[in-house]
């Protein structure tokens, strides 16, 4: 591992394309700027882990488990968090490109005809 | 082309079927291919599969099922790399976590969702950092 001590304000270059400054250091904690490729991801590391550790849990669901569940939606011995919402079309997904740089998706549910 | 899988047996499957994760599952780098398979009809829930190992496989939701609106930005470089021409391609699914002991505590990952290009069949996972939504939320009301 390379360590490199930096004062505020310097920078550290990794390979052509990615620029690392000490914006400001002090009581012990340092704040960076990255300017790298968007393609680049960038993220906390405790997200980084959290995320990893939601996933690892995530492929240890059995089969008997999601039938369980999916017979306690069915049932509707108990609800879906705020909603009973089941439909047998696909997801609706409305978009607007507002937002500059970024696609912005709404998952909604599908519209229930009144009964 | 046959897929061998651990819950579900031999599975055969078209090739357009295979969804190629461009941006892979965080933990999951090498896991390239996976296949989206039904739990059954009228179920919320769908497995998705990986191709290359047969134990493999994560249980995905949808946000439909939730009263409140899910609204995430996708990133530019995500639109690029999955190659998303039209936003009526986009799939969104989360990743649900079901507990064998009590399927009540089942959580689902708001934070960290699965952008599926339907049209392209790229995928990815993308972290949402700073959007405020939960790792874990809890599907179930009675269950918080």
């Amino acid at each position: 591992m390379l360590i490199i001590t930096r004062k505020n304000g310097q920078k550290i270059m990794i390979n052509d394309d990615i620029e690392i400054t000490i914006v400001e250091s002090r009581n012990g904690t340092c704040k960076v700027a990255i300017q790298a490729p968007r393609s680049f991801k960038i993220y906390r590391e405790e997200i980084y882990v959290q995320i990893k550790l939601a996933n690892l849990m995530g492929q240890e669901s059995s089969t008997d488990s999601l039938d369980q569940a999916s017979n306690l939606i069915s049932k509707n011995k108990t609800s879906l968090n705020d909603a009973v919402v089941r439909t047998d079309s696909d997801d609706e997904i409305v978009v607007n490109d507002k937002k500059p740089f970024k696609t912005r998706v709404f998952v909604k549910k599908q519209q229930k005809p009144n009964d | 082309m046959k897929i061998n899988t651990t819950r579900f047996g031999e599975v055969e499957v078209n090739e357009d079927a295979i969804f190629e994760f461009v941006l892979p599952m965080i933990g999951y780098e090498k896991e390239d291919k996976f296949i989206l398979i039904d739990h059954s009809k009228n179920s919320p829930f769908k497995w998705l599969q990986s191709v290359n190992s047969p134990e493999l496989a994560f249980v995905m939701t949808s946000a439909i099922y939730f009263e409140f609106e899910y609204v995430i930005d996708i990133p530019d470089s995500t639109v690029e790399k999955l190659q998303i021409d039209s936003t009526e391609d986009i799939l969104v699914m989360n990743i649900a976590v079901i507990p064998n002991s009590n399927p009540r505590a089942a959580r689902v990952n708001l934070l960290a969702p699965v952008i599926l290009n339907t049209a392209k069949k790229t995928a990815g996972q993308i972290i949402l950092s700073g959007s405020g939504y939960d790792v874990n939320f809890p599907i179930f009301k009675d269950n918080v």
